[in-house]
């Protein structure tokens, strides 16, 4: 098992987490529309309920924990924010199987 | 309480009378008690009756002696006994014992002015033949309906749009910009409604038709002290505020019980209606019949609170019990009476209430409609003045933790973080000046649901923005009024008659023939409401504290200290799962919705499949779901493009 490169890491996380967005908070037939760096609270994309959503997803997805104290706006509020978040938890748990985490979406 | 219905048209008189006599059979349901109709060259009356004062003689519509002023009136004048012993003093004399004649004469007395004189729940047309003028009138804070439109051939008004619709040649269209705004607000901005080219009259207006055109004005408006000007407040110590408040809502009650057949109250458990109950009971200390909703749900259930009041009170009180299949069932009967896209199931429970209350031959409730507006009830007031209180320090770990504390019935809220409940409730964003900071975290939340759109829908409203014309809407004093006052003006100015009394008001009891009465929006207890300071209303978190106390002698403890509960049911979960009830399928079809052109089909397809997981779904979602819902029923119901979207006829 090798440890991939951050960035192939972090293309994965970002094209799920664009599908999840657009199926389930968007209401998009295009994942790609949206702006990476974008922040998610100012384009009312993210609400009290659906940050809740975009949690449990990210914890299910990537069998991740995140822990209330992490459940901030710097780690969650653009795309590229949660790919650099969800990237160094996974990165933390030790080695990903970058291979298996494709499949798996 | 009634239907009426009426026009400026020379047509040949049997024409006349078929049309009038069409648009009132339209209203039956508000008056199954017999109609009456008025016709003359230019002019015809209808008026659908449900008796309830002076069962022999209130006959509608009616006209003077030599038939000069013709009157067709829908409501109650509660102070009818008052101004008519004022009148026969100045030597006015009268024919019958109803409030319709008060009316009648006060106009013959003070022209226009008579609403000045009444107080009352109206809305009536009033035609002065030998001024050929058409006078409509509607009462102060919008309890009872009145919509108008100019068609081709006249100008026609009445209750409800449906008879505006039974007229040749006036056709439903929905008026995008309508849609926008209930899409944002929950409500249209009066004139608007959602019929293109149909304007409902404004609370507290009148309207003048003549030779000369159309003219509205106000002759009352929702008013507040400014600011800095504590002389116009009521400064006396509390103790003295609340005996001027329980002498006025007594009155105020006291008055509403007049009425020649049984009046019974609604009692949900929470403060307001327990107050009226109570003030009822010591008004008229006979039986009183009690009437509530009860949910399957226990989320929404308050049944044991009501069961204390009927304890304390002794009542003979009965509930509907409501489950989200009944909602389910009920709901396109329920667009079809609020004749409005809605995006809250609440309307529909308390359109089964008012069915129960029929069955059990009552006519009349009074309840406590109106005390979260005029005493500062609801939790979007404490909620501005918290995110005002965060706003001073931004960053404040522990501030922000508040908004759990105000919201402890919503799950979701508790698992957030200080910096995630800042965002949500926009206590760094905007401006502390912009007159809607009140209601900014719910628009927003609401805007949110315009998403589901069609790209064509969008395209027609590009550059809209329905919080734009609201601010250009509100009176030029608004801003030098309190936070508190403004924030109440919104709820009590707009959205009490765009939504709270009309969907769930007026059309869902006299759907069922009820009519419903409201002593806290007596407008003597409103104007004395206004003057009281902001600080008595909320004190520290606790609302509608000076109602409170002024009640507090004629409730038990439990009811007196209960927190608000906001009166909420079931949404989308009563249109999913297997018990969905089988028009769902019909009206949010892609061919139902691409026949329409509101929402875009591949969105809702989606939003449908997040209800089918079966996980809660978040405010915007709900109010989503339900506003697309009952938008494709209303279209359903009343355009002619929403027909087309009926499945074939099912071969049994």
């Amino acid at each position: 098992m090798s440890n991939p490169n951050t960035d192939d890491l972090k293309a994965i996380i970002t094209k799920d987490v664009r599908v999840f967005i657009a199926e389930n908070l968007t209401f998009s037939d295009d994942p790609d529309e949206l702006d990476a760096e974008m922040s998610m609270l100012d384009a009312d994309i993210i609400d009290s309920t659906s940050i809740l959503e975009l949690v449990s997803y990210l914890e299910e997805r990537f069998e991740i924990e995140i822990e209330d104290s992490a459940m901030v706006p710097a780690n969650l509020d653009s795309l590229n924010r949660i790919a650099a978040f969800v990237a160094s938890r996974l990165e933390a748990k030790g080695g990903v199987d970058i291979a298996q985490l494709s499949k798996a979406s | 309480m009634c239907g009426i219905a009426g026009f400026l048209s020379d047509h040949p008189e049997a024409v006349q009378r078929a049309r009038v006599s069409a648009m009132t059979a339209t209203l039956e349901h508000r008056g199954p008690d017999g109609h009456g109709f008025h016709t003359e060259p230019g002019c015809a009356f209808g008026h659908a009756r449900l008796s309830i004062i002076d069962l022999a003689g209130g006959t509608q519509p009616m006209s003077n002696e030599d038939d000069s002023v013709t009157l067709t009136f829908n409501g109650e004048i509660f102070n009818f006994i008052e101004i008519r012993d004022d009148l026969i003093a100045r030597g006015v004399s009268f024919r019958t014992k109803s409030d319709t004649e008060v009316i009648l004469r006060l106009y013959e007395t003070y022209g226009e002015d008579c609403v000045d004189h009444l107080n009352g729940d109206f809305a009536f047309g009033l035609w002065d033949r030998r001024q050929q003028k058409l006078l409509l009138a509607r009462d102060r804070m919008g309890v009872r309906p009145l919509f108008y439109t100019q068609a081709r051939d006249g100008f026609y008004f009445a209750s409800e749009v449906k008879a505006l619709l039974a007229v040749p040649g006036i056709e439903a269209e929905l008026d995008p910009f309508a849609l926008d705004q209930i899409f944002t607000l929950w409500f249209p901005l009066a004139p608007r409604t959602p019929f293109k080219n149909v304007s409902e009259l404004p609370p507290g207006h009148v309207l003048v038709a003549d030779a000369k055109g159309i003219r509205t004005r106000a002759y009352w408006r929702l008013d507040y002290p400014d600011f800095d000007d504590r002389a116009a407040l009521d400064l006396r110590a509390s103790s003295e505020v609340a005996e001027t408040l329980a002498e006025l809502l007594t009155d105020a009650t006291r008055i509403r019980l007049r009425s020649d057949v049984p009046v019974g109250a609604y009692l949900s458990g929470g403060l307001d209606s327990s107050i009226i109950t109570a003030a009822i009971n010591q008004i008229a200390p006979t039986q009183l019949r009690t009437f509530s909703v009860g949910f399957e749900d226990d989320e929404f259930d308050e049944t044991a609170f009501q069961q204390q009041m009927v304890k304390a009170l002794g009542t003979d009180h009965e509930a509907t019990s409501v489950t989200r299949a009944m909602i389910g069932e009920m709901f396109p009967d329920v667009v079809r009476h609020t004749e409005r896209p809605i995006l809250r199931t609440a309307p529909a429970p308390l359109y089964a209430l008012s069915k129960l209350v029929r069955s059990r031959d009552y006519k009349v409730v009074l309840t406590g409609e109106g005390a979260d507006e005029v005493f500062a009830g609801y939790d979007i007031f404490k909620e501005a003045k918290l995110r005002r209180f965060c706003a001073r320090q931004p960053g404040s770990q522990v501030r922000p933790l508040l908004f759990k504390r105000l919201y402890p019935y919503l799950p979701g809220l508790q698992n957030q973080s200080q910096a995630y409940l800042e965002a949500f409730f926009n206590v760094g964003l905007g401006s502390l000046d912009d007159p809607l900071y009140s209601h900014l975290p719910r628009f927003r939340t609401t805007g949110g649901a315009k998403v589901f759109f069609s790209s064509e829908l969008k395209a027609e409203l590009k550059g809209y923005d329905a919080l734009e014309e609201l601010r250009d809407s509100l009176p030029k004093e608004f801003t030098r009024w309190h936070p508190l006052s403004q924030a109440q003006y919104l709820e009590a100015g707009l959205l009490l008659p765009g939504y709270i009394l009309s969907s769930q008001g007026d059309r869902m009891s006299m759907a069922n023939s009820v009519e419903g009465r409201f002593p806290f929006l007596d407008h003597r207890l409103v104007e004395f409401a206004a003057t009281i300071p902001p600080e008595q209303k909320i004190l520290g978190l606790r609302e509608k504290h000076i109602l409170r106390q002024a009640m507090a002698d004629l409730l038990p403890p439990e009811i007196g200290n209960r927190p608000k509960q906001p009166y909420r049911a079931p949404d989308s979960p009563s249109f999913t799962g297997p018990a969905a009830p089988a028009y769902v399928d019909d009206v949010l079809s892609p061919q139902a919705l691409e026949a329409t052109g509101h929402f875009n089909p591949r969105a809702v397809g989606q939003l449908r499949a997040k209800c089918a997981t079966g996980k809660p779904l978040g405010f915007r979602d709900n109010m989503a779901f339900v506003g697309i819902l009952s938008t494709q029923l209303w279209s359903k119901s009343f355009t002619s493009a929403g027909r087309q979207t009926q499945p074939q006829e099912k071969i049994a």
